[in-house]
């Protein structure tokens, strides 16, 4: 075991607190809008705060090192495209300012608005299978961390993961986005800690510093250690891929809950632009410490999953260790909570309770409370706990089952492009190109999944893959740029078809702010 | 006013691009460029942290409050508001 009394006293001070934040905020919950969007009241810094929180969970930061443990400093293009976009985002409100306008609580809500209930309906579906898929490996990553950081015993990390869901499960039933929100802020300040003493004691270390960690890149990797043009397993594919992605990928639902959360559509642009400061930074240092676990134990053939935090618990001293342990059981829980809420938020509005309303045959209106007809609020939100419980029991199966094809990155993005490839079309080209409508949005969701989906199936089964598709098993850039191609390709052609059988719903933005 | 948006988007295509062909020119080997902006994202990092971190602690004083007294989130959000 690498840590003392004084480091698991710090992590059990700040999980007692977050259980305590969670029971208190059961009372803040009076219906769906108040337990998915914390009742639309978010202030910029907090809504700041929770968003650089979701998007830096455990799992990214796992991943993140991982890829700078495989590929040396070439992952660092990821945080430079990161900040284009959301610069972008954050200057013209792409995306974020319109849908913050409509009022919606999940991306799917605004298929219903602008196309039809079927369309929502199937949105639902793909999110729900792509979300879920994408999270399949958050848990497991992130008991590999604890295991690893901790120096227990490899066969625990099992039961670590099942321990972490259960604390995570509780206090989001309990608060839902009130929970999250809080929990959020405290990571944020604890991670930022805990980055800030671990790159300082990696960049001080004898055995490490920037010097020592470049020349590890050089002997291991070699120029495409550095150089992420000439580096095969990124290239131009990959950073056309990491900027399209950047720009579609703010339709992410738990990304997406934040501006959504905001006070109003300006609100919401400012939470992006602000972020922007932070997002080279959330990517690079995790990738640095995957460089230094490199340079640490000079073995490139190690498990980076493992090799990353058996570097920190080793050089970490007594108090810092505790300290940056609080911060990663915080981002554990921060996007854990995050994720499960939106993944069932979408669930329970966009499959469960459109279901209903079809079968009750109630009319397309959405009504004061925020419901569509189907489920009534209160019954929304006992569904949405109900439906966090049983993701969270998937999640522990999956995790304990699955086997990655490449890195847990290129695994994250592939199922992120499940549901983005169809966005280019439905949500991109429904909210700035006046021609999109019903038949183009179908087509959008399904051909747009179908790429990706194929990948993950194919790399299964590569044997019987025929040779002329094996370029769409073998490069996971590829394939992500392919689906997001397909995805608005079919919207503009199906749409420009269809336009006299399928005239599109206009939707007003006049009185934006 | 969407035009001006264009615009912004316009000049972010110009700067990307400018970027992309020093980097193409190789005016600086790699690992200097890695370095520079590793320090600068550090530093940008620090900065948002620091700032959010002080502004957002009332929000969060203010949310607990609220709770505390049993008010819903919805109830907190029109009150702020109309403040």
């Amino acid at each position: 075991m690498h840590l003392s009394w004084i480091d698991y006293a710090i992590v059990l001070i700040y999980v007692g607190g977050t259980i305590i934040a969670g029971t208190l905020a059961r009372g803040a919950i009076k219906g769906i809008s108040d337990f998915l969007v914390a009742g639309r009241g978010l202030k910029t810094h907090m809504a700041v705060a929770t968003m650089v929180s979701t998007g830096l969970g455990l799992v990214t930061v796992m991943y993140m090192a991982e890829e700078g443990f495989k590929y040396g400093f070439v992952p660092f293009v990821f945080g430079v495209m990161a900040l284009i976009t959301t610069l972008i985002i954050g200057r013209t409100g792409f995306i974020v300012s319109r849908l913050r306008h409509l009022q919606i609580m999940t991306v799917p809500e605004f298929y219903e608005l602008k196309y039809s209930r079927g369309v929502r309906l199937l949105g639902g579906i793909i999110l729900t299978l792509a979300g879920t898929l994408n999270m399949g490996l958050f848990p497991i990553l992130g008991s590999k961390f604890v295991v690893g950081f901790t120096g227990l015993d490899k066969e625990y990390v099992n039961f670590v993961m099942v321990a972490m869901l259960i604390i995570v499960v509780f206090y989001t039933l309990m608060g839902g986005m009130v929970s999250v929100v809080l929990t959020d802020f405290a990571q944020f300040v604890l991670l930022a800690l805990g980055f800030f003493f671990g790159t300082y004691i990696i960049l001080t270390h004898p055995q490490l510093g920037w010097d020592t960690m470049v020349q590890a890149v050089q002997t291991h990797k070699g120029d495409i250690g550095f150089d992420p043009i000439a580096n095969p397993g990124y290239g131009i594919s990959m950073i056309l891929f990491l900027f399209c992605v950047g720009l579609v990928g703010v339709v992410w639902q738990p990304e997406m809950m934040r501006p959504l959360s905001a006070e109003s559509p300006k609100v919401a642009r400012r939470v992006f632009w602000i972020s922007a400061a932070t997002v080279m930074g959330r990517a690079m240092v995790p990738m640095f410490w995957g460089i230094a676990a490199l340079a640490y134990f000079g073995d490139p053939d190690l498990d980076p999953h493992f090799a990353m935090p058996e570097m920190l618990g080793k050089i970490l001293p007594i108090g810092i260790a505790g300290l940056m342990m609080a911060g990663m059981f915080a981002a554990f829980m921060s996007t854990h909570d995050s994720y499960l809420l939106a993944w069932s938020g979408v669930i329970v509005r966009d499959v469960v309770s459109p279901i209903k309303a079809m079968i009750a045959k109630s009319g397309g209106e959405r009504s004061e409370d925020g419901t569509w007809g189907g489920l009534s609020s209160e019954r929304e939100v006992y569904w949405v706990r109900a439906i966090v419980v049983i993701l969270a029991a998937f999640l522990a199966i999956f995790g304990a089952l699955y086997q990655l094809p490449e890195t847990a990155f290129r695994f994250m993005y592939v199922t992120g492009s499940i549901y983005f490839s169809g966005c280019v079309g439905t949500v991109a080209l429904g909210l700035y190109w006046k021609k999109a409508n019903t038949p183009g949005a179908y087509c959008a969701l399904v051909l747009g999944a179908l790429v990706p989906l194929n990948f993950l199936i194919m790399t299964e089964y590569q044997e019987m893959v025929p040779e002329f598709l094996l370029p769409l098993v073998e490069d996971s850039n590829l394939v992500g740029l392919t689906s997001l191609i397909v995805g608005g390709l079919s919207m503009l052609v199906v749409a420009s078809l269809t336009q006299r059988s399928h005239p599109p719903r206009p939707l007003d933005f006049s009185d934006m702010e | 006013m969407e035009a001006q948006r264009w615009k912004d988007i316009a000049r972010f295509a110009l700067l990307f691009a400018a970027v992309a062909a020093y980097v193409e020119l190789r005016l600086m080997p790699w690992k200097e460029i890695w370095q520079t902006v590793f320090i600068v994202a550090s530093i940008m990092f620090y900065i948002i942290v620091i700032a959010v971190g002080f502004k957002g602690f009332g929000d969060v004083a203010q949310m607990l409050r609220n709770m505390a007294a049993g008010r819903g989130a919805s109830e907190s959000a029109a009150d702020s508001k109309n403040t």
